[in-house]
């Protein structure tokens, strides 16, 4: 267990929740990066499906209007957050305040169940992205009992632990992403992507719908509000990690149509990973792929532990608990069994990711909610 | 089965020490019920898992609820 100065004895006392104000805090800026390494999992498997499906060969100028529409939200959340100690502490806070204690547990509720449907689905997702890239006879359940008993693990240690983990990871994400994409040049061809004309907003628009609600994962994050030390600067780091974040992703879409065109990207199930299998660096050198893969697995890992902290805190608040970290253990088990119950095979994930009402759903949860709470909170004076 | 007897064992075992843990913290009747129906409910949902043999998924559930509302 890691120590944090002379705090260190109260902050063991602390861990996973209920903190003290003090100590066992992480900063606005580690949240970011948290955010940023969860985010590219989904992101790398879906934007360059999405773009290619609805924008056509301008799928990589969706990515940065979702980018734009990103750093805009990270403003909802800095007036939020803008009063500092005297305000609400986090987004649970925020809705309670809005819409008073009955309206605000019930806006509490819908976000636990769509917050454990998406835990249990990316769970699910990792076990069967391992079983179609190169697993392919192992049984599902052993990744998930591996993954699972990983994210138990972290969920009972500390979130300071685990976001210190994620400043890793986007180090090194960046530098295999940027290394992928310098040896994917030759295969790329311009006319894949290019021009990109007016004629190709509305495609652009269709596409970014689609991608909103990965872009909005943001607003799960500000759960963990009484964990975050200075939510004040959301816009300005917010505004930040968009641009990271539209940069990289608009890297591996463009990358992806442009050295597959969109009519092969839309119809593959893993576009960026079949992309890099095509790198073959003076014959000997190849089967780079399996840096992605790791990569993807450290996203996953991710992903699906920073759900289930955020499940653990919207649980704290819709239960009225102490401590968020009573919930650890119910919170990863249901990790295991939500995996293997939530779909009967890959299909069904890809359906569900596919279906309109999901992504709408997805897009009002995460930018519309958020929105709406601002203009209530703003006409009622309580924000 | 197997699978079962593991997964119940290891999840008795880690609600027991989390529930010892809570005790002595102080930590109130109701949130020590809070966690034992949730532990309760996965371990239910798991044995109706491994046990079952026509088994719907909650995804079929939520797409066939989809295609009925929109």
């Amino acid at each position: 267990m890691m120590r944090t100065g002379n705090n260190a004895p109260e902050a063991n006392n602390n861990i996973g929740g209920g903190i003290s104000p003090d100590n066992g805090k992480i900063s606005m800026r580690q949240t970011m990066i948290m955010y940023i390494v969860a985010c590219l999992s989904p992101a790398t498997r879906v934007f360059p499906i999405m773009g290619s499906k609805y924008g056509r060969h301008a799928g990589w100028v969706a990515v940065l209007v979702g980018a734009a529409a990103l750093a805009a939200l990270s403003y909802v959340f800095a007036s939020f957050f803008k009063k500092g100690e005297s305000g609400p502490r986090c987004l649970s806070d925020v809705f309670e305040r809005v819409f008073g204690k009955l309206g605000g547990k019930t806006v509490i509720a819908a976000y636990f169940l769509w917050a454990a449907l998406l835990y249990t689905f990316y769970i699910r997702y990792y076990a069967e992205r391992m079983l179609a890239t190169i697993f392919i006879t192992a049984d599902m359940r052993f990744f998930l009992l591996t993954m699972m008993a990983l994210v138990f693990v972290a969920v009972r240690g500390r979130l300071e632990v685990f976001a210190r983990f994620s400043e890793i990871s986007v180090l090194l994400f960046t530098v295999i992403m940027l290394a992928l994409a310098i040896c994917l040049m030759p295969t790329f061809e311009i006319q894949n992507v290019w021009p990109v004309t007016y004629l190709d907003a509305v495609p652009i628009l269709k596409a970014t719908f689609t991608m909103l609600g990965t872009f909005g994962y943001l607003t799960f994050f500000f759960f963990l509000g009484e964990q975050i030390s200075n939510k004040r600067d959301a816009g300005r780091l917010g505004r930040k990690g968009a641009l990271y974040l539209g940069l990289m992703l608009t890297l591996v879409t463009v990358i992806c149509i442009g050295t597959l065109s969109y009519r092969v990207a839309a119809n593959m199930p893993t576009p960026f990973f079949s992309t890099t299998k095509l790198i073959t660096i003076m014959q000997p050198l190849d089967r780079l792929e399996a840096l992605l893969l790791s990569e993807w697995v450290i996203s996953d890992f991710i992903i699906i532990t920073a759900f289930a902290f955020i499940l653990m805190n919207i649980g704290k608040k819709l239960f009225n608990l102490k401590h968020a970290r009573y919930l650890a253990t119910p919170v990863a088990f249901f990790g295991f069994v939500g995996g293997i119950l939530i779909a009967s095979s890959r299909f069904e994930l890809e359906a569900f990711s596919d279906s309109t009402l999901a992504v709408a759903i997805n897009t009002a949860m995460s930018f519309g909610a958020p929105v709406l709470t601002l203009i209530i909170g703003k006409l009622r004076r309580v924000i | 089965m197997i699978a079962l007897i593991l997964f119940a064992a290891s999840m008795t075992a880690a609600a027991y020490f989390d529930f010892r843990k809570m005790k002595r913290e102080g930590s109130q009747r109701r949130e020590l019920i809070v966690c034992a129906l949730m532990c309760s409910a996965e371990l239910a949902a798991a044995a109706w898992y491994f046990t079952s043999a026509h088994r719907q998924s909650v995804m079929a559930l939520l797409l066939e609820l989809f295609k009925i509302t929109w």
